[in-house]
């Protein structure tokens, strides 16, 4: 009886779910046209409605970007034009964007190199990403069981069994061990960006803490660490400063 | 440097054509011309009355003196008028020679002097009465018999005499001998040179710097008019040969070296006789160097906590902003003009920073710097004209732009803000205003077009993978079937490995299931069979528990058996009693009631389990 209750809401809000979602996009469009007409505070609040109905694309992202970089909100262009990215690396109009709002960034700092194992885990997380080891790992590894389960219970074996049920058994372990690890410890930290016009690195979490050295807007930092209302960050050069939450933007 | 007679009788005819002038200030001081005279030397008293033109003025008494004679009791009188940057000023004077009694110390003794209602007291001044053999060839007495000569005849062959440094000197004169790093000092080189002496063909010799210092020229008088001062009680004509702004650029301890000219200088004759001068005045005239003494100045590092906006003003400004216009088109330009006046060092300083709205196209702006090089500082205007080009429509505000300056009398940061004014940005702005575009179709310098069509959705969740439920179950599954797997085969195993454990594990199956069959036959109306299968279940369980075979057992045997494994009497009791009626019921059925037959099932039911307990402690 229960089970069938469940079934019927699940029916009946399949068709709302599915209205939300198309007023929710029918809003990027005119989104898009405010932006396009110059009412950027009236795009900006249509794209915003869309992000907050749980839905994304490079599009939304990249619009967003443009809305802000033309309210000179040169770090939440920044933040958006990033989010694009990570969702359309390759597109030439958000790598050129990005381009354009990096000669507006005021700092010019020098870009410390990654350790090999770092780059050597983001560059194996960018060719076999998280999801995919993970859909791969888990097909191994129920071969692997399916294999294992015909020899237990039908006493299926031979040496192609064996053969198959060793490689299921290292590539599922090894892709889902991959896949996991990625998920737990990032190759790439938590990314950020300087909203604030200055902000100061400080060397503790404290507005009456020493100063490390200003930053401006649209900086790019990585998060180290956290405390209430702070974040432990590291500039490109390496320069490490705790900074107001206040002052950041996820990308 | 010129004589100075020939301009004291044209401004003195300009003070004539300009009567009505009058000067507020009057100053009254007592000077010589000479305070180390030989003994056949005369030396010239001279008060000096500034800002009066002589008319209310008591002729005053000469001056009582020791060691001196007076020559005459009536005094020579002089009046001069100049104007200085526009300012009129005056002086009167009264003269008297004083001839030495004998050598030593000599002194004119004070007096006084009445100026319209004021009276006013001079200083007592000494004199040095020495040889006359130790004195330079200079001024020599009047020949009493001179006029008695033809006037044809040859001058008589005389030493040129040559000016010492208290005839002639060059001082600098800073406005100040400490100052804020970029604040302002001007310095005024004077020359000073006593009555009559003449200079000519005078120049730099060398290039005068200020290392450290950024400086600005300021406008002196082409053709200076000489202002009597009156210095060490020896009066002098002093002129300004150059005056500067000078800007420390940076903090500690700065040098500004000294101002040297050459030139040559005519000391005065003595000699009232025309043609004796004019032959004379050739040779008179001997070449000297001047030099000032070095200025210092202590620069010291502007305080700390200046604001964001601060690039360095130090001064006193005042900004304006002004836009041409704030409704344009898309395309259109608009030129907003910054413009900062005051005192200070305009020539480096830089434009105060903007924030334009991004939708702007920002050109550099064309700067136009206007100093007023005429006043006591150096003062002017700096014009930044930007040029805006909105590439889209919209109303923009353009916010408040900040200059920030150091104000070195009040030793602090001021700052002039401006008013945030809104742009309205009218037309079309469908495509980048951009003419030109990278090989790839984007605009050079502005963002790429909205994205449009077709957009590729997705879930923004952003929950990682270990986080997932699913990602758990997906993974733990296999392992639990495997885990599943593994305890079926090893209980399969020992089932077929260890009867009496495989025994042991159907009892209590067997048991239920003979039970259920004798409820059955029960309700079939079967009591004989019912009560067979009772005693099956019961006897079942224990032989499957004991792994023995109850069908061969007695039941002496059965309840030694019991015994043996600790089964308390009161069971062993029951199991008796329980067999009895299983019995019963088998052999005379009829004996029981529908009610009694139940109470074999109960009892064998509640039997099995506490026969298991025991044998299970």
């Amino acid at each position: 009886m229960m089970r069938s209750a469940i079934i019927i809401v699940m029916l009946l809000a399949a068709p709302l779910s599915r209205a939300q979602d198309a007023a929710s996009l029918q809003r990027f469009d005119e989104g898009t046209t405010a932006l396009i007409e110059g009412r950027f505070q009236d795009a900006l609040g249509a794209f915003e409605t869309v992000e907050r109905s749980g839905w994304e694309s490079d599009a939304l992202y990249y619009n967003m970007a443009l809305a802000h970089y033309r309210l000179d909100n040169l770090g939440q262009a920044i933040r958006f034009l990033e989010k694009a990215r990570q969702l359309n690396e390759d597109d030439p109009r958000i790598l050129h964007s990005l381009a354009i709002a990096g000669q507006r960034q005021a700092d010019r700092f020098s870009t410390l190199p990654d350790p090999f194992w770092l780059s050597a885990r983001a560059w194996l997380t960018d060719q076999v990403p998280i999801r995919t080891a993970f859909l791969i790992g888990i097909l191994c590894w129920f071969g692997f069981a399916a294999a294992w389960l015909a020899n237990v219970v039908g006493g299926v074996n031979g040496p192609g069994w064996q053969r198959g049920r060793s490689v299921g058994f290292v590539l599922g372990l090894v892709l889902i061990t991959h896949a996991f690890a990625s998920s737990i410890w990032p190759p790439h930290p938590d990314r950020y960006v300087i909203l604030a016009d200055v902000s100061q690195l400080r060397e503790q979490a404290s507005l009456e803490a020493a100063e490390v050295v200003e930053v401006h807007e649209g900086l790019i930092v990585d998060v180290r660490a956290s405390a209430p209302a702070w974040y432990l960050v590291e500039i490109p050069n390496g320069t490490r400063g705790w900074v107001p939450s206040a002052d950041l933007g996820d990308i | 440097m010129r004589g100075t007679g020939g301009l004291q009788v044209l401004i003195f005819v300009l003070g004539l054509l300009a009567p009505g002038t009058v000067l507020a200030q009057v100053d009254v001081h007592a000077s010589v011309d000479a305070t180390t005279i030989g003994t056949e030397e005369s030396v010239s008293f001279t008060i000096t009355i500034d800002g009066s033109d002589g008319s209310n003025v008591q002729v005053p008494q000469p001056p009582e003196a020791d060691g001196l004679t007076l020559l005459q009791t009536i005094p020579r009188t002089q009046q001069s008028v100049s104007i200085v940057n526009g300012q009129m000023s005056r002086s009167f004077g009264y003269s008297w020679s004083y001839r030495p009694t004998a050598e030593g110390t000599a002194r004119i003794g004070a007096t006084t002097i009445t100026v319209g209602n004021r009276e006013y007291h001079t200083q007592p001044i000494q004199v040095q009465v020495v040889a006359q053999s130790q004195r330079p060839a200079r001024s020599p007495r009047v020949d009493p018999f001179q006029a008695l000569r033809s006037p044809f005849d040859p001058p008589a062959a005389e030493p040129a005499p040559e000016p010492d440094e208290s005839d002639l000197f060059i001082r600098a004169v800073p406005t100040q001998r400490t100052a804020w790093q970029n604040e302002q000092v001007v310095i005024e080189y004077r020359l000073f040179f006593r009555e009559g002496i003449q200079l000519r063909q005078s120049r730099l010799t060398d290039s005068w710097d200020a290392e450290g210092f950024w400086r600005e020229e300021l406008d002196v008088e082409t053709r200076p008019i000489p202002r009597v001062t009156v210095e060490n009680g020896l009066r002098y004509n002093t002129i300004v040969l150059k005056k500067a702004a000078v800007f420390p650029t940076r903090a500690g301890e700065l040098t500004v070296d000294p101002l040297k000219i050459e030139s040559e200088a005519m000391m005065p004759f003595g000699s009232r006789d025309p043609f004796r001068s004019l032959f004379a005045m050739q040779s008179r005239f001997s070449p000297i160097e001047l030099a000032s003494e070095k200025v210092t100045i202590t620069s010291r590092p502007l305080p700390q906590g200046a604001p964001d906006a601060f690039n360095g003003a130090v001064g006193s400004y005042a900004m304006t902003v002004n836009p041409d216009k704030t409704t344009l088109e898309v395309g259109e330009s608009l030129q907003l003009t910054v413009t900062v006046t005051g005192r200070g060092n305009l020539a480096t300083m830089d434009a105060p920073s903007l924030s334009i709205p991004a939708a702007f196209d920002v050109y550099d702006p064309d700067v136009s710097t206007l100093l007023n090089r005429s006043g006591t500082r150096l003062s002017g205007s700096k014009t930044f004209r930007y040029i805006l080009i909105p590439r889209t429509n919209g109303t923009f505000e353009i916010p408040p732009i900040e200059f920030v300056w150091f104000d070195p009398d009040a030793g602090r940061y001021r700052s002039s803000m401006s008013e945030p004014f809104p742009v309205v940005v009218t037309g079309t702005a469908t495509s980048p205003l951009s003419v030109t575009a990278t090989t790839n179709g984007m605009p050079v310098d502005d963002f790429a077009p909205a994205f449009t069509g077709d957009v590729s959705w997705q879930s923004s969740s952003s929950l990682l993978l270990h986080t997932r439920w699913w990602a758990w179950i997906l993974l733990l599954t296999p392992l639990a079937a495997m885990g599943g797997a593994h305890f079926w085969r090893r209980y399969q195993d020992r089932l077929v490995r260890d009867p009496r454990w495989a025994r042991g594990r159907r009892a209590h199956p067997l048991s239920r299931k003979h039970l259920k069959q004798a409820m059955e036959l029960l309700q079939g109306g079967d009591t004989k069979g019912y009560f067979e299968e009772v005693e099956r279940a019961v006897l079942g369980f224990i032989g499957n528990r004991l792994d023995v075979a109850e069908k061969g057992l007695t039941r002496p045997q059965l309840d030694a058996l019991l015994a043996q494994r600790d089964v308390s009497a009161p069971l062993r009791s029951r199991l008796r009693s329980l067999l009895d009626l299983c019995d019963r019921g088998r052999f005379a059925p009829a004996s029981f009631s529908p009610e009694n037959k139940e109470d074999a099932f109960d009892d064998a039911s509640s039997f099995i389990p506490d026969l298991d307990e025991e044998l299970n402690p």
